[in-house]
């Protein structure tokens, strides 16, 4: 229809020349530029610009036809040809604003898709930690049930070890005197003592293998303080050799020698002196506090590290 | 554009139907909103559109000077030819910002796409 109307224009405009001479340039310019502006997309863009662009149009041409090349055909004819270049304008205007709305809603789209993959992926971090939160209070029910299980060891040995011996400050205290587990002067265990010193073992074994174990050893006053300090150290790591060879780790023990420093009991008498010729098996707490009184000598660790005699 | 095409009509009547020629004062008033539009809008800082800016200035002044010699259907022609190429001016203007725009948002559309650095 538009090019049909064009046409028509032409053909009016052609009439126009052929009774009034030729057209003034600026009717065949205004021409023009209706011709493309309504072949363009001002037709669908910009209708209304392109409206008034015909008829502005269609006046300069009566207007040649009634005038010839008049001033105000020219001037109408400049108008039409604005008018048109206006439409055409107008039109690439609302091309680009569509395309604008187009690459926003694009944009938006894309923004869409990202904000939902952040969702999804913060969903999946979510179940995870709830999985990990399950793993932490399946371990943390676990290392429960494990201290439990380790309390009930270490009640079943101080029971064991309160069995053996009594309960001081210093820890359980089990001890070994008189004249059966050391012959007289010598440091080799008597079988009596070995079968005691096995029952200590076995306790030892039972429960916390982080208890610590003292080995003291003591002497009665008879002999010079030197041999006794060395005798009583010998009994003592007699003792843990014992205790190691039955299976306690030799990390846990350590041996000292007081000699006669510290008796129980009256060295006047045959009993007293009996007494005092001891050792004693310390089993001192898991918390692992240090023995209360610094002996004259101390040793611990393997029968082999070369300890004096 | 509406209000356009009201002014294009009326202006269109006026000279058209040859009516008792009164200074064409409203029409001259019409022509420099015009003009003061496009200046409004960045047409003096656009190639195309300041072309047709300077040409509407100057049929303004052309106006003012045909008015004052009692020329008034040439002025009211010449508020008409002021009036139409500051409206093309304005157009041409507004056209290059609706394209600078576009540019950014194709750019962002693009950009969307890509994971940030």
């Amino acid at each position: 229809m538009t090019h049909i109307k064009c046409t028509a224009l032409v053909g009016l405009g052609l009439l126009a020349v052929s009774c009034a001479g030729a057209p003034p340039a600026s009717l065949v310019d205004a021409r023009a530029a209706y011709e493309r502006a309504s072949s363009g997309p001002a037709e669908k863009l910009a209708p209304a610009q392109l409206h008034a662009a015909r008829t502005y149009l269609s006046l300069a041409e009566k207007t040649y036809e009634d005038e010839g090349d008049s001033e105000n055909a020219r001037d109408r004819a400049y108008v039409a040809m604005r008018k048109a270049e206006l439409a055409e304008v107008q039109a690439r205007i609302a091309r680009s604003s569509a395309l604008a709305m187009d690459a926003r809603e694009r944009g938006k789209l894309t923004e869409q898709k990202q904000h939902d993959a952040t969702v999804s992926a913060l969903a999946s971090a979510q179940t995870q930690l709830t999985t990990q939160r399950g793993v932490v209070a399946r371990q943390g029910a676990e290392l429960e049930a494990e201290a439990q299980r380790r309390q009930q060891a270490e009640a079943a040995q101080q029971q064991a070890l309160a069995a053996l011996g009594k309960q001081e400050a210093r820890g359980t205290v089990i001890t070994l005197s008189g004249s059966v587990i050391f012959p007289s002067g010598g440091s080799k265990l008597l079988p009596a003592a070995r079968s005691k010193v096995a029952e200590v073992a076995t306790a030892l074994k039972q429960g916390n293998s982080d208890s610590h174990v003292v080995i003291e050893g003591h002497t009665d006053s008879v002999g010079s303080p030197e041999r006794n300090e060395e005798l009583s150290l010998a009994r003592a790591g007699a003792v843990r050799d014992t205790l190691v060879s039955r299976g306690v780790s030799a990390e846990r023990i350590s041996v000292a020698g007081f000699g006669s420093q510290r008796p129980v009991a009256d060295n006047g008498s045959q009993e007293g002196r009996a007494n005092n010729r001891r050792v004693e098996i310390v089993v001192q707490p898991s918390e692992g506090s240090a023995p209360e009184q610094q002996p004259t000598s101390t040793q611990s660790g393997p029968v082999t590290d070369g300890r004096p005699r | 554009m509406n209000s356009n095409y009201l002014v294009l009509a009326a202006l269109t009547l006026s000279i058209g139907c040859g009516a008792s020629r009164q200074p064409p004062n409203d029409h001259l008033a019409s022509a420099i909103a015009a003009v003061s539009a496009a200046q409004a809008a960045g047409a003096a800082q656009v190639p195309r559109a300041a072309l047709q800016l300077k040409l509407a200035e100057e049929q303004v002044a052309q106006a003012r000077q045909m008015m004052k010699r009692g020329q008034d259907e040439r002025a009211d022609y010449m508020t008409l030819r002021a009036f139409n190429d500051a409206q093309l001016a304005m157009a041409l203007a507004r056209e290059q910002q609706a394209n600078a725009l576009t540019e950014e948002a194709l750019k962002e559309a693009d950009s969307a796409g890509k994971p940030a650095p």
